[in-house]
């Protein structure tokens, strides 16, 4: 990294405090400028087919489009949906090896080297958010740019937002900006639902959470390492049977991505 | 665990962490795998966005002969450091696979749609020697040069000195199907082309306008900026747009009947005398012709417009004093191309562009002091090279000596006014009629098939010609008839100046275009081949056209640039070398004193359309086509945020988020007809009819169907946009002049959705 560069795109903001975005729906025109400059920057896979309503392995954020007539006025709804980073993880309780951790700054991450493929942390997200790349045998999901954040800059979407709908943050400050908007009528989501979450939603006033697909979680955050979801997950109980579940597909899960890494490597060297 | 990356990235780089399934676990793949960072590495290029004609300032982040990432320029006024969608798919275009690399030649002589033109590379010396020989050829050496046609879109002083060189006056441009209408109407009643902005506006009535949901970034930007501030936003429309969806009150009118609307708030605000009065009695020639001003007016009530518009009575004359009470305002009607109601899109379009700039100029939102809430003027820097040679005649001249094949000559008003707009609404039955004369070549340049009405008929007409050339920077339809295909670069691998025409109040701002790297393959920069192709022409006539007299040189692309710039004491090195790559200079906005008018004042009553033959002030007639039992439908049409019309459709990145055009319709509508959202229909207008997948909604007139623009291409050498959606222009007639001539039209309008449809399965 040249120092020329870095000088120059740095807007200052790399503090080491939780961060978060602010999502003022009331604001967002659905232009999907966030979502292309989430690709651009993530190198995803371009997918020209079909309308994409709801996130993927390639595809880290989406703006959902709701109609809904309530109270005698039609809504259209546009909220941008990506992983919320949540202040306790849904994913990360269930993650039986502590691949999926949380970071300081509030950023939800993932480590491909403890990951052993159980899909534990798909299951648990009430946002249906991790995504498990059956190809390359990961999970794949929105990182909060965590790379861009230590640099200084913001998110690659909030980066390009024409319309200020996104704002990113000290999450605490976010959060007093979206205790005013609830104080005027506005719903608000991610205060503290489900323990609460770093991606923080302004929405309409005739617009609730529900909605727009949020789920309904109280404020309660998961429980640690969350033995109940792994035994619905599986049908066997206890840690034990975690465990045991764990080292199994371990030794399955890292064969199997072997094997995917040498043909792909082959592949590529046909082409 | 809480720890953050850079921490987990040292304790894994020491190995510290105590791995708890040990053969997983292999250091040198980073914790993250998303770390990007690498993309910011290498040097910055300022330069501007090419996509629309607001060409926000842009970033490019280069390392060695790539690049890497792109962003807005935080420094630029207009983006404001932000780019659209369309802005950040660039590198999908720079980079695109199916870029045009090599000049092109048929050589199958069968030139239809889809028979393999058998295409051949050829060097670009090949190509412009026998592109400048047919034109010698095919115009009896330039005698006859009214045989060529030039579609340019852009570089309209490179081709209008090549086409009048040789008498000349088809350059043919979209005009017509963009916003004839308003930029007329400005020109002939303000002297000028005035920009909304919205920037402190308070109250926002909007016939159609719809920037925000097209993601046009200042005006979006300005939009959500005034409402939160507090604007009270009132929107006709028979879309529930975002715009709509942003505002206090929504009225789903009845398409192409918003000059009611207009009529009938103008007689209330004259008969109340609820206008500006300091304004309109000093800046306006209203005082000079009050009379009949108010007579044309007094016949609209607020009844008759609620009766054509399905607007309640109550809501028109509320609103009409919401706009005109000083306690709301500052209030503005912002208006924009092709705009629901604005643009060239019903039969009294033209009106709708008249009624607009009156409105506007009632309330003073027309060059109002400070810029703020009004329709303001631009500025942009200017120079000129001397050249050794300039053409006898000026293009306005050639046109009405010679008869324009697009018509112009038969709008005076227009082609006065503009004379590089264009008029495609009837090109292809004029070529076929040879009216007012044979002609047997073309060269296009970033217009493709999809950009006509008619498309079917256009495909027949170009048929009859000898001789096609077709330039661009990605595979177009019109390559199936193409005789030679150029490569065009993009404009991230040119030097130019940005010619940016949005205001920015308080400022005069300037920005460039500035080449990432060399241009990729063999593509080249149009204003290169046009300046080729005349210094062959120079050479066939013994001219010299384009030959710089001081210099005494041929001039070369960059030369315009230099002297543009120079105007701002600057060169292009010079420029570049600004550390954030824009000119800006403090420059309060004050409003004009007398306007290019013929009175030099704002002209409510247009005495420029008087002199022309043409009512002076907008009066009720109905859009042409109706609905019946046949066609029981309206046709909208709309432009995706992420889509700059065809252009962008074969942008791998753009496309991935905005896939296909659908037909959107109401879902009562969609379940009377008993068909299901997402299945495939027929659409069919008395012109034509195509295949489209059908979206169920509650945001549109149950009467209605809409449609995206910019999809359903042909070229099988697009592997992206190839058969994605459907073409609008397929439902859209190319117009008869009778038509036209009808309805007192001075703006020759192209109608691009007056037009009903059925639909079936």
């Amino acid at each position: 990294m040249k120092l020329g560069s870095l000088k120059l795109v740095s807007r200052g903001l790399y503090t080491d405090e939780p961060k978060g975005v602010l999502v003022d729906t009331r604001k967002c025109i659905g232009c999907k400028a966030c979502t292309i400059s989430c690709k651009l920057w993530n190198d995803n896979p371009r997918e020209t087919e079909t309308f994409k309503t709801k996130t993927s392995a390639s595809t880290y954020t989406v703006i959902s489009e709701t109609e809904i007539e309530k109270n005698d006025k039609l809504e259209y709804a546009l909220v941008k949906k990506q992983c919320m980073h949540c202040v306790e993880p849904w994913c990360e309780s269930v993650c039986p090896t502590g691949a999926i951790y949380k970071t300081s700054q509030g950023a939800v991450l993932y480590d491909s080297t403890r990951c052993i493929g159980c899909k534990y942390c798909v299951q648990a997200c009430p946002y249906d958010i991790p995504h498990f790349d059956e190809e390359e045998h990961l999970i794949k999901k929105c990182v909060l740019c965590t790379d861009r954040i230590e640099l200084g800059l913001e998110p690659a979407c909030v980066n390009t937002c024409i319309s200020g709908a996104l704002e990113f943050g000290s999450r605490e400050t976010l959060v007093i900006k979206a205790q005013e908007a609830e104080n005027e009528g506005f719903n608000v989501f991610g205060i503290d639902d489900g323990g609460g979450t770093s991606w923080i939603y302004i929405l309409q006033k005739n617009i609730e959470p529900k909605d727009v697909g949020f789920p309904d979680l109280g404020s309660n955050p998961p429980s640690k390492f969350n033995l109940n979801m792994i035994q619905s997950a599986t049908g066997m109980g206890g840690l034990t049977a975690a465990l045991a579940l764990a080292g199994v597909a371990a030794a399955k899960y890292v064969e199997r991505r072997n094997s995917v890494s040498e043909s792909s490597k082959t592949e590529g060297k046909e082409e | 665990m809480n720890v953050n990356r850079r921490d987990f990235l040292k304790l894994s780089g020491v190995a510290a962490t105590v791995p708890l399934i040990p053969n997983a676990v292999n250091l040198s793949l980073h914790a993250v795998e998303e770390d990007k960072s690498e993309k910011l590495n290498g040097k910055i290029v300022n330069t501007a966005c090419g996509i629309c004609m607001v060409q926000c300032g842009m970033r490019v982040f280069v390392e060695g002969d790539r690049a890497k990432w792109i962003e807005g320029n935080p420094a630029d006024l207009l983006g404001g450091g932000r780019l659209c969608g369309k802005g950040k798919g660039n590198l999908d275009l720079l980079y695109n696979p199916d870029r045009l690399k090599f000049p092109l030649k048929r050589t199958n002589p069968v030139k239809d749609i889809g028979v393999d033109p058998m295409f051949k590379p050829i060097t670009w010396g090949e190509a412009l020697d026998e592109i400048a020989g047919k034109i010698y050829e095919l115009t009896d050496e330039c005698v006859h040069g009214e045989k060529l046609m030039v579609f340019s879109h852009g570089e309209y002083g490179w081709v209008t000195r090549l086409l009048t060189s040789m008498n000349s006056p088809n350059l043919i441009t979209h005009y017509d199907t963009c916003f004839s209408t308003f930029y007329v109407a400005r020109k002939a009643m303000l002297g000028g082309n005035l920009w909304t902005n919205l920037a402190g506006a308070k109250y926002i009535l909007s016939f159609g306008w719809n920037q925000p949901e097209r993601a046009k970034n200042i005006m979006a930007h300005s939009f959500i900026e005034a409402k939160s501030s507090g604007a009270k936003v009132v929107v006709f429309d028979p879309l529930y747009t975002v715009t709509a969806s942003k505002a206090d009150e929504w009225y789903p009118i009845k398409p192409g009947t918003d000059l009611a609307v207009h009529l009938a708030m103008i007689n209330l605000i004259l008969s109340e005398n609820l206008y500006n009065q300091t304004f309109v009695h000093e800046k306006t020639n209203f005082l000079e012709h009050e009379a009949e001003i108010r007579a044309n007016f007094s016949q609209y009530t607020a009844e008759w417009a609620s009766e054509v518009s399905g607007i309640p009575k109550e809501a028109i004359e509320r609103i009409a004093r919401e706009f005109t009470d000083p306690s709301n305002g500052p209030a503005i009607i912002p208006n924009h191309k092709r705009d629901g109601a604005g643009g060239p899109n019903y039969a009294n379009s033209h009106y709708v562009a008249q009624a607009i700039i009156i409105l506007n100029a009632l309330v003073g939102a027309i060059d109002r002091e400070g810029g703020d809430a009004c329709m303001a003027f631009g500025w942009g820097p200017s120079g000129k090279n001397t050249l050794a040679q300039n053409p006898e005649k000026s293009l306005i001249d050639t046109i009405f000596e010679v008869g324009s094949i697009d018509g112009k000559h038969e709008y005076p008003l227009v082609t006065k006014k503009t004379p590089d707009r264009g008029l495609f609404h009837n090109i292809a039955r004029r070529i076929m009629n040879a009216n007012p004369y044979p002609v047997n070549m073309a060269i296009f340049r970033r217009y493709d098939i999809p950009s006509f009405t008619e498309p079917q008929l256009l495909i027949e007409a170009l048929k009859t010609l000898d001789y096609i050339v077709s330039m661009d920077t990605l595979p177009t339809d019109l390559m199936w008839l193409s005789d030679i295909v150029l490569p065009e670069s993009t404009f991230m691998e040119w030097n130019d100046i940005a010619l940016r025409k949005l205001p920015t109040p308080g400022y005069k701002s300037v920005a460039t275009f500035t080449a990432v790297h060399e241009p990729l393959w063999e593509s080249k920069d149009a204003r290169w081949v046009y300046m080729e192709i005349g210094k062959r022409l120079d050479v066939l006539r013994g001219t010299k056209y384009f030959w710089l007299l001081d210099e005494d040189r041929p001039i070369e692309a960059i030369d315009p640039v230099n002297a543009t710039l120079n105007s701002i004491g600057h060169d292009f090195e010079s420029f570049i070398a600004l550390p954030d790559g824009i000119y800006k200079q403090k420059s309060p906005y004050i409003p004009k004193s007398t306007y290019k008018t013929p009175s030099g004042k704002i002209e409510i009553f247009a005495t420029a359309m008087l002199d022309h033959g043409y009512n002076p002030l907008p009066t009720w007639i109905p859009k042409s086509a109706e609905l019946s039992t046949e066609y029981p439908l309206y046709l909208l049409v709309r432009r995706p945020p992420v889509h700059k019309h065809s252009f962008t459709i074969n942008n791998p990145l753009l496309l991935d988020a905005y896939p296909e055009s659908v037909a959107l319709m109401h879902e009562e509508t969609l379940n009377s007809l008993g068909i299901e959202d997402g299945e495939i229909i027929w659409v069919e207008s008395p012109t034509g009819k195509l295949q489209i997948k059908v979206k169920s909604s509650l945001r549109i007139r149950k009467d209605c169907l809409m449609m995206e623009h910019g999809f359903g291409r042909i070229s099988k050498w697009a592997r992206y946009a190839h058969q994605k959606g459907a073409n609008d222009g397929i439902l859209v007639p190319q117009l008869s002049e009778e038509k036209l001539t009808q309805t007192n039209d001075w703006s020759g309008g192209a109608r691009m959705v007056d037009v009903c449809v059925k639909v079936y399965k």
